[in-house]
């Protein structure tokens, strides 16, 4: 090991200071500063962190429905066996298997990897994880699972580390691109889980490149708003008597209104809107009514959401559109399949 | 793609057109676009095609 003490780098050939050093250590760059990956925005993963959960709250253990979506962006797989998501207060998220069976216990992102140049790069996937099974694990898909490198299972030994994977994507990528990581075999093969059996996951990262750098940390907002482009709250559960919004009687019984998303989707989206007994309410009518029909307008950018069965109200009025009890939501979901 | 669980499927109709599709989906109740690259959308079609799954006329 050799010590080079140094205050100043000049340049090769004008002699002009590139970077100084003072005595506390920090360096100074006088110039520009050329990295080899970008420094901001590296981190391809949407809600690596888990702060976004649109769809509810889930800080007490819920079981998981095969494929569906808790926390923004995570799809939950839970093949053959039962299991619960928690979203913990550390920016974690916990995976409990609640049955004994041979499957997998995964979180699965799908990457939108048709409006990005994904194919034929090196890319490194990196997460902490917390586990007592030695088959939690990273994996990535994209058509096939790709070969990776680096220290991609747990070993089980319940604290936590760091995985990580070095892969490189095929050119073209084709159907999908996504990141598992779970309880799972290498390439997702179904491994043995037993009850209890759990995998908790936080900062999760794939970025450019062959080393995994520190994680990204980004705000709520910014992650909101890449969320918000796969899954929209656009009225959440458990806010009554709040205003959604400005809608008409286009006749005596048919309310419609206007939505538009804060973002463009990624697709036109599916309409979840509550079905309950006067979820909503037009005012000034005051015409009570319990549920949303998608329009045939509804495109990326904007939905009109309708009622044409309503107690008869004021032809061609404005209405404001309110929501008359917590069983009221409306939520558009453009997520990836 | 997953393979998804859709039953109750119904076109629902606005002035006579039909606007989308209303289907119970892993177990809850979602309103479609008839739209290509939405992923409900793309696997009720599939599973139409496959003849496993038949879409109501509108009331």
């Amino acid at each position: 090991m050799s010590k080079l003490k140094v205050s100043a780098i000049h340049d090769p050939d004008n002699d002009n200071t590139a970077l100084t050093i003072d005595t506390s250590g920090n360096v100074t760059v006088s110039e520009g500063f050329v990295p080899p990956t970008q420094l901001s925005h590296r981190n391809i993963i949407i809600n690596g962190d888990f702060k976004v959960s649109q769809r509810g709250d889930y800080t007490s253990a819920t079981a998981i429905t095969n494929g569906n979506y808790y926390l923004d962006r995570w799809e939950c797989v839970s093949a053959t066996v039962s299991g619960t998501v928690l979203d913990n207060s550390d920016a974690s998220v916990t995976l409990t298997a609640t049955s004994s069976a041979t499957g997998s216990l995964r979180l699965r992102q799908r990457i939108e990897y048709t409006v990005n140049n994904y194919a034929g790069k090196q890319y490194t996937l990196s997460a902490q994880v917390k586990s007592n099974s030695t088959n939690a694990r990273l994996n990535v898909y994209a058509g096939s699972f790709l070969t990776m490198t680096g220290n991609t299972t747990h070993t089980g030994g319940g604290d936590w580390e760091t995985l990580t994977a070095t892969v490189t994507t095929p050119d073209p990528i084709t159907p999908e691109l996504s990141v598992h990581i779970g309880i799972d075999g290498v390439n997702s093969a179904d491994v043995s889980i037993t009850s209890g059996d759990y995998v908790q996951i936080k900062e999760v990262q794939l970025e450019l490149g062959s080393v995994a750098t520190p994680f990204e940390h980004r705000s709520y907002g910014e992650e909101l708003v890449k969320c918000q482009r796969y899954f929209l709250a656009y009225h959440p559960l458990n806010e009554s008597s709040k205003t959604i919004g400005l809608g008409y009687m286009y006749t005596t019984n048919y309310v419609r209104m206007p939505c538009r998303y804060p973002v463009e989707m990624r697709t036109t989206p599916t309409l979840s809107v509550a079905n309950s007994t006067s979820a909503f309410i037009c005012i000034p009518d005051n015409i009570t009514f319990d549920t949303f029909s998608l329009s045939g307008n509804t495109n990326a950018r904007v939905a009109t959401i309708f009622n044409n069965a309503l107690s008869s109200g004021t032809a061609k009025q404005a209405h404001e559109i309110n929501s008359n009890s917590t069983s009221a939501y409306i939520h558009f979901d453009a997520e990836l399949g | 793609m997953n393979e998804m669980t859709i039953a109750n499927a119904q076109y629902i109709a606005e002035e006579g057109t039909n606007v989308c599709i209303q289907a119970t989906i892993d177990g809850q109740e979602l309103q479609v676009p008839l739209c290509e690259g939405n992923r409900h959308y793309d696997e009720i079609m599939r599973q139409v095609e496959a003849g496993t799954l038949t879409i109501a006329d509108a009331e």
